[in-house]
C-alpha cells in the first residue's frame, strides 16, 4: 500500500484528482437536504393540507425521492456516472489508496464490499440498541420506558426491519458476497462495478430512513408492515416503507451484479461443476432476491399510495390478506435469502479446517438449489390462523418438506466432519456452534409446521425465539466465523486464537441462555407485540434481559476486538488456513485487479488427501507479472 | 473528448465478452420488472376481476397504444442504422423521434387522468390509476436512458462500445412498450 501511495504522489496524473473541495459524504449530505426541501417545498404549494404544514405525507414521500436522489449524485455519481454515460468529460479520478475511498463512490468490488459490511455492521449496533430498549423494557411487567404501547412496538418495528433489510441480507450478500464472489471465482473485476458503487450507499440511506421513522409518528406492525393495522397507524410507517424500498434496491443491485459476474466472469477451468459453495449459496439467493424484491417493492408502494393518496388496496375496507399473502410470498424467501449463504459457508470452512475432503459435494449443491426453489412455496404456514383447513396441509406439507434439503447442506458438513481431526480454530468452532444454534432452530421450526402446535403457539415468543435461532444462529454466528475466516485475507492479520474462542464462547452461552428461555416464556403464554404482561412472567423475563444485555456486549466486544486486530493483529502468510480457493491465492489485501494475472482452475477446490492437486494455477507469465505488480496497479 | 473518457476507463472498448455480459445482466434487470406488473395484474383481477368501467375511454385507449407501438417502431430503425451506416446522427433523429411519441403517450395518460373518466374510489379505479401510473414510471425511466443515449451520441463516438447505449435504450424502451401494451389488455380489455 506504501508503494503505492508513494507512486500515486510522483504521478503527474495522480495529482491531477479534481480540488480538494467538499468531502463526498458532507456534499450528499448536503445535496440531500436540498432535494428534500425543494421537492417537498413544490409538493406543498401544489397540495397544501389544511393548515398549511410545511411536510405532509405525500410531500414527505416524494420530497425523500428527491433527497435519495442529491445523495447519489452528492456521494459521486454525479462525476462518475452521469456526466460521463450522457458522454461529457468528467474529471473524476478513483481513488487506489487510503482511508478516503471507503467513504466515496468506488468501483472496486473489495471497497464497496468493505462499505456494505461498514453499514452492516453499523445497522447491527443500531437495532442491537434498540433491542437492548426492548428487553430493559420487558424487564418488567408494566411500562416504563416506553410510555405508550405504541412507542415499543415501534421500537420492535426498527429492531426488525434493521436487523433484516439492512444486517441480514447485507452482510452475508452485499459484504462478504461483493469481496468473495468475484475472487472465489478468479473475476479481476464485476460487471457492473458502477452500479454497484451507487448501490451501496442505499443503505445508509435505508438505515437512517427506517431510524427517523418516529419524527412523523408512531407505527405499530412491526417488520412485516401488517395491514390493515398500518392503514390506521401515523405517517412514520411511510419511512418504514421508503427506508425498506432503498434496502431492497441496494440489495437487488448486488444480486444482478453477482449473478452477471459469475455467469461471464469465471476463471478458464472454473466450470459450473467446480464453483465454490459460497459462490452456489450466493448465487441461489440472488435468483431469489431478482424475483422476489421486485414483488416486496411493488406491495409497499401499493401500501405507501394507500397511505398517501389514499387507495384503499389493503385498507380494512380493502383486501388485508391480500397484503399478507403479498408480504410472506417475499418474506419467506428472505429468510432463506438470509440463511443460505451461511449453510455454504459451513461446508466452505469445515473442509479447510479440517483437511479433508468435502463430503456429499453435489448433494449439497443440491440442497441448496432445492431449499432456493421450495421457499417459494411455504409463505402461507405465516397465516395458519387466518386461512382455511383446506389451505393448511399443503403448507405443512411443504414446510415439513423443506427441512430435506437443508438437511443436505446439514449432513454434506456432518459428514465432512465424520472422523476427521478438524482445527478447532475460532472459525470452525463458530460454524460447530452455528450449527447447534440452527439445529434446534430447524426442530422447533418443524413444531411449527405442524398446524395443530401452530395455532397454540401463533404469536408467542415460541415463534420469537424459534426465528432468533434460525437468523442469529445461522446467520450471525457464520457472520462471525466468516469474518475471523477472512480477517487475515482482508488485513493480513490473525487474530489472537484466546481472545476470539473466548469471546465466541461468551456470545454462544449468552445466545442459548437468552433464546431458550423464550421457547419457555412462550409455552408459559408470554405474547409477543406486547410491552406489558401478566405479572407472574417477570421473573424469566428479568433474567432473560439480564442475559441479552450480556449478549450485546459480547457482539460489541467482538465488533472492537475484530477492529482491533485489523490495525494491530499479528501478520500472517498469504495462505494462512491452507485453504484451496482460489481468494488465497493473491496477496492479502489483494491488489486492485484482484490478481497479478488471471488464475487458471485445474482441480476441484474440496479434495484433499492423497493425490489432490493443487486447484489454482498461475502461469509463468502470471509469476513475471508479479514482479511487475505495482505498474498494474497504478 | 473521447480519448479523454478512455483515458478514464469509462469509454474503454467492449470486448465481445463485456457485450454478452452487459447485455445479458441488463436483459436480466428487465426481466426482473415483469414481476411488479403479474403483481398489478394479479391484483387487478383480485379486486376487479374482469370488470371494465364504462366510463373509461376505450378510445383513448388504443390511442396510447397506438402511439406506443409507433414509438417502438423507431426505436427498432435504430438496429438497422447500428448495422449499416452507423450514423450517429441519424440515430439520434431516430431516438429523439421515439423519446416524443413517449412522451406524447404520457400526456395522452395524464389527459385521460386529469378528465377524471374513471372515479379513483372505484375498485376498478384504483387499478386503473396504479398501472397506468407505473406505466408512466417505467416510461419516464425508459426516457431518461433514451436522453442519455441520444446525449452520448451527440458527443463521442458509439462505435468501440458496439453501440451499446443505444440498445440498451431500445431494449428497454421494448419493454416499456410491451408493459403498456400488457396493461392496456388488462385495464380495457380484460
Amino acid at each position: 500500500m506504501a508503494q503505492s501511495l508513494s507512486q500515486d504522489m510522483q504521478n503527474p496524473q495522480g495529482a491531477m484528482r479534481p480540488k480538494a473541495g467538499m468531502p463526498p459524504v458532507l456534499r450528499a449530505f448536503l445535496w440531500a437536504a436540498i432535494g428534500f426541501i425543494v421537492v417537498n417545498a413544490f409538493v406543498v404549494i401544489v397540495d397544501p393540507f389544511r393548515g398549511h404544514p410545511f411536510v405532509t405525507g405525500p410531500s414527505v414521500t416524494l420530497g425523500w425521492v428527491g433527497a435519495v436522489i442529491g445523495w447519489l449524485l452528492g456521494i459521486g455519481s454525479w462525476e462518475s456516472v452521469i456526466l460521463p454515460t450522457f458522454g461529457y468529460a468528467t474529471s473524476w479520478r478513483e481513488r487506489h489508496s487510503g482511508w478516503r475511498r471507503y467513504f466515496e463512490y468506488s468501483t472496486d468490488h473489495k471497497v464497496i464490499a468493505l462499505q456494505y459490511m461498514m453499514f452492516a455492521v453499523g445497522g447491527f449496533l443500531i437495532a442491537g440498541a434498540v433491542a437492548m430498549l426492548m428487553r430493559y423494557e420487558l424487564m418488567t411487567p408494566y411500562m416504563t420506558i416506553f410510555h405508550y404501547p405504541s412507542n415499543y412496538l415501534t421500537a420492535v418495528g426498527i429492531h426488525g426491519t434493521i436487523m433484516m433489510f439492512s444486517f441480514g441480507t447485507v452482510m452475508m450478500i452485499g459484504g462478504l458476497g461483493n469481496y468473495f464472489v468475484p475472487l472465489m471465482i478468479g473475476a479481476r473485476e464485476t460487471v457492473f462495478s458502477r452500479l454497484s458503487g451507487i448501490g451501496v450507499w442505499l443503505v445508509p440511506v435505508g438505515i437512517l430512513t427506517v431510524l427517523f421513522s418516529p419524527l412523523l409518528g408512531a407505527w405499530t406492525t412491526g417488520w412485516r408492515g401488517y395491514q390493515p393495522l398500518a392503514g390506521q397507524d401515523a405517517n412514520g410507517i411511510i419511512f418504514y416503507w421508503l427506508g425498506v424500498l432503498a434496502l431492497t434496491m441496494s440489495s437487488l443491485i448486488v444480486a444482478l451484479n453477482l449473478v452477471a459476474t459469475v455467469m461471464f466472469r469465471r476463471a478458464p477451468g472454473l466450470t459450473w461443476g467446480r464453483l465454490p459453495l459460497f459462490v452456489w449459496g450466493q448465487v441461489t439467493v440472488n435468483l431469489l432476491m431478482l424475483i422476489w424484491f421486485p414483488e416486496i417493492q411493488t406491495t409497499f408502494v401499493m401500501g405507501l399510495l394507500d397511505h398517501i393518496v389514499p387507495m384503499n388496496f389493503f385498507t380494512a375496507t380493502g383486501s388485508p390478506m391480500t397484503f399478507l399473502m403479498l408480504f410472506w410470498l417475499f418474506g419467506h424467501p428472505e429468510v432463506y435469502i438470509i440463511a443460505v449463504p451461511a449453510f455454504a459457508l459451513w461446508n466452505e470452512i469445515i473442509p479447510v479446517m479440517a483437511q479433508k475432503s468435502l463430503f456429499g459435494r453435489q448433494w449439497a449443491v443440491i440442497g441448496l438449489v432445492f431449499v432456493m426453489m421450495l421457499s417459494g412455496l411455504v409463505w402461507a404456514h405465516h397465516m395458519f390462523t387466518n386461512i382455511r383447513n383446506s389451505e393448511i396441509l399443503p403448507f405443512s406439507f411443504f414446510t415439513e418438506m423443506i427441512s430435506i434439503p437443508t438437511g443436505f447442506a446439514y449432513m454434506a458438513a456432518i459428514g465432512t466432519l465424520w472422523k476427521s481431526k478438524i482445527r478447532l480454530t475460532t472459525p470452525a468452532l463458530l460454524v460447530l456452534m452455528s450449527m447447534f444454534n440452527f439445529l434446534i432452530g430447524g426442530l422447533t421450526g418443524v413444531f411449527l409446521a405442524d398446524p395443530i402446535v401452530n395455532l397454540q403457539l401463533h404469536d408467542t415468543f415460541w415463534v420469537v425465539g424459534h426465528f432468533h435461532y434460525t437468523i442469529i444462529g445461522s446467520m450471525v454466528f457464520t457472520a462471525m466465523a466468516a469474518t475471523y475466516y477472512w480477517l487475515p485475507k482482508w488485513s493480513g492479520r490473525m487474530a489472537n486464537e484466546t481472545w476470539a474462542k473466548t469471546l465466541s464462547i461468551i456470545t454462544f452461552l449468552a445466545f442459548n441462555l437468552t433464546f431458550s428461555q423464550f421457547f419457555l416464556l412462550g409455552l408459559h403464554g408470554m405474547n409477543r407485540w406486547v410491552p406489558a404482561y401478566p405479572s407472574y412472567l417477570q421473573p424469566m423475563n428479568f433474567e432473560v434481559s439480564i442475559f441479552a444485555f450480556i449478549l450485546g456486549a459480547s457482539f460489541l466486544a467482538h465488533i472492537i476486538f475484530i477492529g482491533w486486530t485489523w490495525v494491530n493483529g499479528k501478520t500472517c502468510g498469504e495462505n494462512p488456513w491452507n485453504a484451496k480457493t482460489p481468494e488465497w491465492f493473491t496477496t492479502s489485501p489483494p491488489p486492485r485487479e484482484n490478481f497479478p494475472a488471471q488464475p487458471e482452475i485445474v482441480a476441484g477446490f474440496y479434495t484433499y488427501g492423497e493425490g489432490a492437486k493443487p486447484a489454482v494455477s498461475q502461469s509463468a507469465l502470471s509469476e513475471l507479472a508479479v514482479t511487475r505488480e505495482p505498474e498494474l496497479e497504478s | 473528448m473521447s480519448s479523454q473518457l478512455q483515458e478514464l476507463g469509462l469509454g474503454k472498448e467492449m470486448t465481445p465478452r463485456n457485450h454478452r455480459a452487459v447485455r445479458f445482466g441488463f436483459l436480466f434487470l428487465v426481466a426482473t420488472q415483469i414481476v411488479p406488473y403479474v403483481v398489478l395484474y394479479e391484483a387487478k383481477y383480485v379486486y376487479a376481476g374482469s370488470y371494465v368501467s364504462p366510463r373509461a375511454s376505450q378510445i383513448l385507449g388504443v390511442v396510447t397504444v397506438a402511439i406506443m407501438l409507433i414509438s417502438l417502431a423507431l426505436a427498432w430503425s435504430v438496429k438497422g442504422i447500428i448495422h449499416t451506416t452507423g450514423d450517429q446522427e441519424a440515430i439520434r433523429r431516430r431516438l429523439k423521434m421515439t423519446l416524443l411519441s413517449g412522451i406524447l403517450a404520457i400526456m395522452t395518460t395524464f389527459y385521460q387522468w386529469s378528465g377524471r373518466y374513471t372515479a379513483p374510489e372505484s375498485r376498478f379505479g384504483e387499478m386503473f390509476y396504479i398501472i397506468t401510473g407505473a406505466d408512466i414510471l417505467y416510461a419516464v425511466v425508459g426516457i431518461i436512458i433514451l436522453w442519455a443515449a441520444i446525449s452520448r451520441a451527440g458527443r463521442i463516438s458509439l462505435k468501440p462500445e458496439r453501440y451499446w447505449i443505444a440498445d440498451a435504450a431500445r431494449y428497454f424502451w421494448t419493454f416499456v412498450t410491451l408493459a403498456w401494451i400488457g396493461s392496456w389488455i388488462a385495464v380495457y380489455l380484460l
